[in-house]
């Protein structure tokens, strides 16, 4: 097999890289410190590299489903329109950049503007559509069919209640007692739940890590042998 | 077909009609709903407050433009103009490359405008903008910020901005305000920061969805205090004494959605019990 392909490089690099933070970590070394910062200073600027890597993929993935369209499909479309956007968007973003002479597209006010009250506008207004299946799935489908989903509903809506702004005032001298149900509800079963969820998902990271440590677990390194 | 059964069967567009109503009718016209502060939102101002002369603060602009859209823009703003009323310093970065554009945009609020008239930049705040690279951008900026970070959104080199002579690490920052839509955000922070500064200071802005989360945190006392979703920011422009008739609609849009939410739960449930057993009802 050839030297580039075989996986024992990559599994050296990683594991020298995690020592190498692990040391820095928890000792106080000034040499591993040192070149725990520039390691992670290089990882900065892959970060950087594979946003390219990033964009030409995408394209190549959307003009794949442009050339396999079928007739009577239109769903082509969204890739050409994906395609245009992202372009543009790059181009508006260089140009940002250029006509400022500064760091950031954000100087610009172009950039600015189609971000503001494009993006941020789309996007809230996607999210805020969850309101309107919300709505509706509490209608058809958040029914109290057994005891343990009939405490689900009963906490789920009180703790929706008192997260709501003027929720806990609509009951006049009860808000502070509702507020405290509210707060119990938050910081007794939910805080327990949380943090058994929490306990759970750190001893598996660190599980994981040791297994990318020592070479057991090779996902990251790509699909095969 | 009884009642309930021609309820259970209301198309889903009645629905959304019922809704669409409840939220515009605020948007229209503020309803000016009663409101109630969280000792959460107090101590959150407290920490604020209780800021020395001078002491360095970073702002951490980790948002989307859907979180910043609705509930953490006002919070972010509020902040913001909290901060820029008191003697400290701040250092505006964001881990979200879709948050560092929204930096410049918590300063256009009038409120922030205004209290920021008599500060100077690079002497009183500066903004780093995005860094990338997730949590791994978080431990290198707290290792060395200039290494991290050679200039700031306008391409100036730290060297040429006052207030960063004394800034190199995590070491040097008093306090963190973090407002987040999720990952890198608060939880991220505290392993990249706060376990490298053990006097930082947190405070988070989070989403409502993301309180349950958060509050783990807070009861663990590395979180001083959260600004709980909409709520949270509408109770803390109510404690600065910023709030606009437009942010009591959105207040009073999200309670009223709340609210519907919550009619059509109980509706269901009912239509629920009262077919249950019936031939051809719910079993």
């Amino acid at each position: 097999m050839s030297f580039y392909k075989r996986k024992e490089l990559p599994i050296v690099i990683t594991a020298l890289c995690a020592l190498l933070m692990i040391c820095a970590y928890f000792f106080k070394i000034p040499e591993a410190k040192s070149a725990s910062t520039t390691v992670q200073t290089w990882m900065l600027v892959m970060v950087n590299f594979s946003v390219v890597v990033g964009f030409v993929m995408v394209i190549r993935m959307h003009k794949r489903r442009i050339d396999k369209r079928q007739p009577g499909d239109k769903s082509w479309l969204y890739s050409v329109w994906l395609i245009v956007l992202l372009i543009a968007y790059v181009l508006l973003g260089i140009y940002g950049v250029e006509s400022t002479r500064t760091a950031a597209p954000t100087n610009d006010w172009t950039f600015n503007w189609v971000f503001t009250n494009a993006l941020v506008a789309l996007d809230s207004a996607m999210y805020s559509l969850l309101a309107f299946f919300i709505a509706s799935a509490s209608f058809r489908a958040f029914k109290a069919r057994t005891k343990e989903a009939g405490v689900l509903l009963i906490s789920g809506a009180i703790t929706m209640l008192y997260n709501a702004p003027a929720g806990s005032a609509i009951f006049g001298p009860l808000a502070p007692s509702f507020n405290d149900l509210g707060d119990w509800i938050l910081n007794v079963p939910n805080m327990a739940g949380f943090r058994g969820i929490l306990i759970g998902a750190a001893v598996g990271a660190i599980s994981l890590g040791i297994r990318v440590l020592t070479g057991r677990e090779r996902g990251y390194l790509g699909a095969g042998e | 077909m009884s009642f309930w059964k021609k309820l259970e069967a209301v198309d889903a567009r009645v629905i959304y009609l019922i809704l669409w109503i409840a939220i515009g009718l605020p948007l229209l016209t503020p309803l000016y709903l009663p409101l109630s502060i969280s000792p959460d939102t107090v101590n959150y101002h407290k920490a604020i407050e209780a800021l020395p002369a001078g002491a360095v603060v970073a702002f951490g602009m980790d948002v989307s433009p859907a979180g910043y859209g609705g509930e953490l823009g006002p919070q972010a703003r509020a902040t913001a103009y909290h901060l820029f009323t008191k003697p400290v310093k701040i250092v505006f970065v964001s881990f979200w490359e879709t948050g560092a554009p929204l930096i410049q945009d918590v300063w256009k609020n009038r409120f922030v405008a205004d209290a920021m008239k008599d500060k100077k930049y690079g002497e009183d705040y500066v903004n780093l903008h995005w860094i990338p690279g997730s949590e791994t951008g978080m431990a290198a900026f707290a290792e060395d910020v200039w290494k991290t970070v050679p200039a700031d959104y306008k391409g100036t080199k730290l060297a040429d901005l006052p207030m960063m002579a004394k800034i190199k690490s995590v070491n040097d920052f008093a306090l963190l305000v973090c407002i987040e839509t999720g990952t890198p955000g608060g939880p991220e922070y505290l392993r990249q920061w706060q376990a490298r500064n053990r006097n930082l200071k947190m405070l988070v802005g989070s989403l409502g969805v993301s309180v349950p989360a958060n509050i783990a945190y807070m009861a663990s006392g590395q979180y001083v205090s959260i600004l709980r979703g909409g709520r949270g920011a509408t109770e803390y422009q109510y404690i600065l004494k910023i709030v606009t008739p437009t942010d009591v609609q959105g207040s009073d849009a999200m309670t009223m959605s709340h609210m519907v939410v919550l009619v059509f739960l109980l509706l269901g449930n009912l239509g629920y019990l009262a077919t249950k057993g019936q031939k051809g009802g719910k079993k």
